[in-house]
């Protein structure tokens, strides 16, 4: 029972508000300075570990993995069960749940190209044309669609465009920049739109070019060709990434070797502590969720100690001095 | 050195923090008692595992 001085208002509402925003439901009831305390408190330990997991310690995964892997049989992020009780700063994590595109078996494909790209590009290409071969770092703008129909009526099929520069290094000269453009068509490699994966590693012509740890990146990959005839004559190869949304990313979950890159970059036990920062801020928010609900748990805090234990008693109603000079009443 | 190389165990001090606020907090609803008891409740953490911590760095020593 909450002491009277406590105006809880409508407590249900008010729990449900110091779930969904940590402070947000004392500052409902008028109780302003443990709504600052729960605010900072939580949100803050919450961010915190965030940050240092690089905005990557909280997602939702929930499945069995039953003839899928040999070494598990489930694969479940207990520990979201307590981040989940931030409230809404962590509840996106379902939302890219139901978005990822690996909760079933057969849902990944790489060779599938979900929506038309046209945004930047990072990477390196190869090309190998009778008088024009060069290979380099690129830097542009990559277009790619699905071409329902086809050019050439053999159906659907992925092409694009890319323009942009690229640093041609040639042994023994200074590298140079100059303008490129060329048109590109399937078969693709594209990563997922939804996905929080791991590095990135670009290895045209079977040498590893650059490695790259972000799932903030998507990978592309796409044949370099020229119009010959009637078709299209593969003269070389681009691979690189193009940024991937920060929806497409943020709290989706997260490959298992995504987490071992993690772990292994950030060293130490640094990751775990992350973690820990998150789950402890939704264990805190509980205590602040059952409080905006019930009421501090000893009472309101003026309470008079009792020596050996006794239980706390209420101030006074009236001064000691008025008591003591008080006229008693008559025994009759 | 052991401040430095130790250094991950310093973010559990603003957690202590932390804790130690809400936890009050949720215990009392005036200022000066939440913050009193607070800064008791958190001093205690400090204490207890720094005294852990130096149990264990003892038993480690040479290991």
């Amino acid at each position: 029972m909450a002491d009277p001085r406590i105006n809880l208002k409508n407590p249900n509402l008010a729990a449900l508000l110091a779930f969904l925003i940590p402070g947000a439901g004392h500052w409902y009831q008028g109780r302003c300075f443990k709504a600052v305390i729960y605010s900072v408190c939580v949100l803050g330990t919450f961010c915190w570990g965030q940050a240092m997991a690089e905005w990557k310690g909280v997602y939702f995964r929930w499945q069995d993995l039953e003839g899928r892997d040999r070494f598990r049989t489930r694969d479940r992020t207990i520990g979201y069960l307590s981040q989940a009780l931030v409230g809404l700063p962590s509840l996106p994590a379902l939302v890219q749940w139901q978005r990822y595109p690996s909760n079933d078996a057969d849902g990944r494909d790489f060779s599938k190209l979900d929506t038309p790209i046209d945004a930047p590009f990072e990477g390196f290409a190869k090309y190998e044309a009778p008088n024009d071969s060069w290979e380099g770092r690129i830097s542009g703008t990559l277009q790619l669609a699905v071409d329902d129909t086809g050019p050439r009526g053999f159906g659907p099929e992925v092409r694009g465009h890319f323009r942009g520069i690229a640093r041609i290094e040639t042994p023994g000269a200074a590298a140079m920049e100059v303008e490129k453009e060329f048109d590109l068509a399937g078969p693709i490699t594209i990563a997922p739109q939804v996905l929080g994966n791991g590095n990135v590693t670009i290895t045209i012509d079977g040498k590893n070019r650059a490695k790259e740890y972000s799932s903030s990146r998507r990978y592309v990959r796409s044949r370099i060709v020229t119009e010959r005839g009637e078709f299209d004559a593969p003269v070389g190869e681009v691979e690189g990434t193009i940024p991937r949304g920060f929806w497409d990313w943020y709290q989706v979950p997260l490959e298992e070797d995504a987490v071992n890159e993690m772990n292994r970059r950030l060293g130490g036990k640094r990751y775990e502590i992350a973690l820990l920062f998150t789950w402890v801020a939704g264990l805190l928010n509980l205590l602040a969720i059952w409080d905006a609900y019930e009421g501090p748990a000893y009472g309101y805090g003026d309470e008079v100690d009792q020596p050996d234990g006794q239980p706390s008693t209420a101030p006074p109603a009236t001064p000691v001095a008025a008591a003591v000079t008080a006229t008693p009443a008559p025994i009759s | 050195m052991l401040l430095g190389v130790q250094n991950v165990l310093w973010y559990l001090l603003p957690l202590a923090v932390a804790i130690s606020l809400v936890y009050s907090a949720s215990r009392f609803e005036l200022p000066e008692r939440i913050l009193h008891r607070a800064t008791r409740l958190f001093l205690q953490i400090v204490l207890f595992m720094g005294t852990i911590f130096a149990i264990l760095f003892v038993l480690s020593d040479g290991l």
